[in-house]
């Protein structure tokens, strides 16, 4: 059930700095125990392709627009056509609108939240994706940075691609793509150490 | 059909398709993990003000901007 708490007007929690102690948010009925340190969405930039497609379809269709209001009270069209034409132009629009804000809903419900036990990627899309992935932080093998290109070095965004016993697991187009990497490094090892002092791994030396 | 009743049908037709998404999105919102915060909201530790804002907005500039096109042409 959603938490109906009364929004006091507080910033959303940002990332604890390195070495501070774990801002105290805890998860409720789906994850016990775990202490939220951070989350993020992928970066704007995944909107780019879609805001330039609304851009350019709406410039054609305000175009095609100001040609119908523009001949509209001309003998050279019937009512009858006009009208059809008005309406396609409208739903033309209408359609390439609802696209943008699919994006944009798509671009929300893609969160990937980092607790000091896991990593919980939450992939959904509006209509035909539904996928939560989560990864124990102690049994992290590799955690690698992939940033290529002039735009993912310019904007800072970037792959980080996890491996886990068999498993890689792939986030794309990370925000803030330094920070992120290092926070994960520093959460592993706490993890880890977290992990030895309860006998699920051998204390390194 | 009357210029106002194409406007107003533009205008029901616009709602209709954002409330449906916007009625999806929220469904898909809902089955995250559900932090135990004080003095802050589910929508606001995710950041969902800002999907909030703009669907209210988008709907209200798309539905005037249909409405007066239809208005003009009809």
């Amino acid at each position: 059930m959603v938490s109906g708490l009364f929004d006091a007007g507080m910033m959303p929690p940002a990332a604890a700095p390195a070495g501070a102690a774990p801002i105290p948010i805890r998860f409720h009925r789906k994850y016990t125990e775990e202490e939220y340190q951070f989350l993020f969405r992928q970066h704007w930039v995944r909107l780019v392709p879609s805001l330039a497609r609304l851009f350019l379809v709406s410039v054609l269709l305000a175009a095609a627009a100001a040609t119908l209001l523009l001949f509209a009270d001309t003998p050279l069209l019937e009512p009858a056509t006009r009208r059809g034409i008005a309406v396609l132009i409208a739903l033309l629009f209408i359609l390439v609108q609802v696209d943008i804000l699919e994006h944009l809903y798509n671009h929300f419900l893609y969160v990937v939240i980092v607790t000091d036990r896991r990593i919980h990627r939450f992939k959904k899309t509006l209509f035909l994706t539904d996928d939560i992935q989560s990864v124990d932080l102690w049994v992290l093998q590799d955690i690698v940075k992939h940033q290529r290109g002039i735009v993912q070095n310019g904007l800072g965004f970037g792959t980080i691609e996890i491996e886990a016993q068999e498993t890689i697991f792939k986030i794309h187009f990370v925000p803030d793509i330094d920070r992120k990497y290092h926070d994960l490094m520093r959460l592993r090892e706490q993890a880890r150490r977290k992990a030895a002092a309860i006998g699920q791994l051998p204390r390194q030396a | 059909m009357d210029p106002l009743l194409a406007a107003m049908s533009g205008i029901l037709l616009v709602l209709a398709i954002e409330g449906a998404l916007w009625w999806l999105f929220r469904r898909k919102v809902l089955s995250f993990p559900s932090p135990e915060l004080s003095g802050m909201s589910f929508d606001r530790f995710y950041r969902l003000h800002f999907a909030h804002a703009l669907a209210v907005s988008h709907a209200i500039i798309l539905s005037v901007a249909v409405s007066l096109f239809l208005l003009s042409a009809w």
